[in-house]
């Protein structure tokens, strides 16, 4: 054969090879505990909550023979934790992790007799590679909680007016849920006697329905509702049924009727700071009042018959914008305080509601005290006969000129 | 050339091309030693990695006092990548977890993706498109592997385009402009309704001028995170809603002043 055929072909194997090799090392690892995970397909295959797709090339294959090519992270057998922090400065490993404290995690009990020296032998810091390894792909987790897949709801329901994610997390469902759901068995269904604590699905779509809202009662708490109501009660049933999959039924109906309460007693608190409002209204003394700022979009009447809105019948939604500030102080009451209350309430959160109480108290409290400053400024102004007129200030600017033509 | 040998030749290209063409930056001159096991000082990188080095430099990093080689890719030059790679990397110095930065990358898509997701990631990938489903802090902020300036409109644009098409990067871009426009205009209107009554002769209360700053400072700042972060809670309730609040609250202070001095 001709020398320039036969390097030809030489390179044309050694080539063949080099991708083999690199074909055959590239089998990504299994970044997760196998306990309680035997039926790899559940999830693999489908593609649920995020778990990478079987290749096609894989079609056929079984649970059995996964484990012979695709190893879990940990330098010798399954489910090895890895070190999900620098090991920089922290050689001393028992300091922290004999005792647990700082939350690290406490060594199992086949760790006895153990030193400092060992445990880096099996345990591999996160992102790092091991000498004479293949390389390990495992991160730093993003926030110091586990994150399998569940965590979808919050895209949305968060901030301000449902801090949802937050006062779950915050109940004792949560906490427990941060602690241990990693390790949980998420391709069982969301049913009695699967999980230890609910999730947002659990509650909320019970048994896969997706009207996620169909047994809602306080109406997001931005009003108040009759919670005995026919229809109301069929719902409060139903919400006891779900708390009963782990709770005594008696129990659950305490909780649901201390939801009542609070439901009751922040309305009440909002009510007498909508009276106060209304009584200023009704004595013209807001300053500016409804006809000396822009008028809401609303509704088109309000050009010439401009009106002050005071809570939610009202039209309260809007009144955050080119209000005066008392009236914006409500709204952060009606909005914020009373909803974080409500969630705090609704999820077993007690801190949070306890809080969002205690300023929806400090928050009225100021309201009061705004009031009796624009109580004495309009009886000073009426007094004197003479009125500062607040629409130079508050008609005129670049953005309420610029909103009152877009808008 | 013969056929075969060209053949070899033509696989051999197409086989190295890709690598060639987007590797991660900076790597040090080939056939360089690695140093040893560390711990590594900062003065330890400059010799192979003058490039990075030098746009580092001219950056906000170095100027800053804690944000050195080491601070971000720590001590050991195995883990120097996936260690800067992680947005906690960057989270401890930038505000921490409960921050307004990462709090308004963590509520955006991006954000709960990562949380979903990130710790099944490969992170010894280099930050380049394809290699990760969401970015993290440095993936846009030190795209391409820059070192030096880390807002560039230009080079965020040219992130973004890694993953999402053209019309849509267009379309939340001129967005964000609009909304950093209104802002603009409400933040004229706090600062002429202040010098309006400063120079109607009012004394300057501090307090106003404390509401003003806040306004700048924080609100303002908070919706440039909600745009670039694509965070709807921090465009709108700690973004726009909140400008809002603080507008009305500096013309309500200024007509209580003026009321008062009229009485």
């Amino acid at each position: 054969m001709k020398l320039c055929y036969r390097l030809g072909a030489v390179l044309l194997l050694a080539l063949g090879a080099l991708f083999l090799v690199s074909i055959a090392s590239a089998q990504p690892p299994v970044p997760h505990s196998l306990e309680g995970r035997d039926d790899c397909l559940a999830c693999h295959q489908t593609g649920v909550v995020g778990a990478p797709r079987v290749a096609e090339d894989h079609t056929g294959r079984t649970n059995e023979s996964c484990d012979q090519c695709h190893a879990p992270i940990g330098v010798e057998s399954a489910g090895m934790p890895t070190i999900p922090h620098p090991v920089e400065g922290r050689e001393t490993c028992l300091i922290c992790h004999e005792a647990g404290v700082g939350g690290a995690s406490k060594i199992p009990d086949d760790h006895e007799g153990r030193t400092d020296e060992t445990c880096q032998r099996c345990h591999v810091e996160a992102g790092t590679t091991p000498v004479g390894e293949a390389p390990i792909s495992l991160a730093l987790p993003l926030i110091p909680h586990p994150t399998e897949g569940r965590e979808a709801c919050l895209t949305c329901h968060s901030g301000p007016p449902h801090p949802d994610d937050e006062t779950y997390f915050a109940s004792a469902h949560g906490q427990r849920y941060l602690a241990e759901g990693a390790e949980w068995d998420w391709s069982k269904p969301l049913v009695k006697g699967n999980y230890p604590v609910p999730t947002c699905a659990y509650c909320h779509m019970r048994n896969g329905r997706h009207q996620v809202a169909d047994k809602a009662i306080w109406k997001f708490g931005i009003r108040e509702v009759n919670p005995k109501t026919a229809e109301n009660q069929v719902k409060r049933q139903r919400w006891l049924a779900v708390c009963a999959d782990c709770h005594e039924t008696a129990q659950a109906r305490g909780w649901l009727e201390g939801l009542d309460r609070e439901r009751k007693q922040t309305w009440a608190q909002l009510y007498q700071a909508e009276d106060v409002l209304r009584a200023l209204r009704g004595d013209d003394l807001l300053h500016p009042q409804a006809g000396d700022r822009p008028p809401y979009p609303i509704d088109w009447w309000e050009e010439y018959l401009p009106l002050a809105r005071v809570g939610f019948y009202e039209g309260q939604a809007s009144a955050f914008y080119n209000v005066s500030r008392i009236e914006r102080d409500y709204f952060e009451m009606w909005y914020f305080d009373s909803l974080a209350a409500y969630k705090g309430a609704a999820h077993g959160a007690t801190e949070i509601t306890d809080q969002a109480h205690r300023r929806l108290g400090r928050n009225l409290e100021r309201l009061r005290r705004e009031a009796a400053v624009l109580r004495e400024l309009g009886r000073a102004e009426e007094e004197s006969g003479h009125r500062v007129d607040p629409r130079p200030l508050w008609l005129r600017g670049p953005y309420t000129e610029y909103n009152r033509e877009r808008n | 050339m013969r056929p075969p040998a060209l053949l070899a030749f033509l696989v051999l290209l197409a086989w190295a091309l890709p690598a060639v063409a987007a590797g991660p930056p900076d790597e040090g001159p080939p056939g360089a030693e690695l140093p040893g096991p560390g711990p590594l000082a900062d003065a330890a990188c400059i010799d192979c990695h003058a490039e990075a080095t030098a746009s580092w430099r001219n950056g906000p990093h170095g100027s800053a006092a804690e944000a050195g080689c080491t601070a971000c890719h720590g001590g050991r030059h195995g883990s120097a990548g996936p260690r800067a790679r992680h947005s906690e990397t960057c989270i401890d110095c930038h505000g921490g977890e409960g921050g307004a930065a990462a709090r308004s990358y963590l509520t955006s898509k991006h954000g709960v993706i990562a949380t979903l997701e990130a710790p099944g990631w490969d992170w010894s990938q280099p930050l380049i498109d394809a290699n990760y489903r969401t970015p993290s802090c440095a993936y846009c902020h030190l795209h391409d592997g820059a070192h030096g300036q880390m807002l560039s409109l230009d080079v965020l644009e040219t992130a973004c385009a890694d993953c999402h098409s053209p019309r849509f990067i267009e379309t939340l871009f001129a967005a964000g402009r609009r909304m950093l426009g209104i802002a603009d205009l409400k933040l004229a209107e706090a600062t002429a309704a202040v010098e309006a009554a400063g120079a109607a002769g009012a004394d300057p209360e501090p307090e106003i001028g404390r509401m003003l700053e806040t306004m700048r400072r924080q609100t303002l700042r908070n919706l440039r995170l909600g745009i670039g972060h694509q965070s709807p809670d921090y465009q709108w309730w700690y973004g726009h809603a909140a400008l809002d609040g603080d507008l009305l609250r500096i013309k309500s202070a200024l007509s209580r002043n003026a009321r008062k001095r009229a009485r």
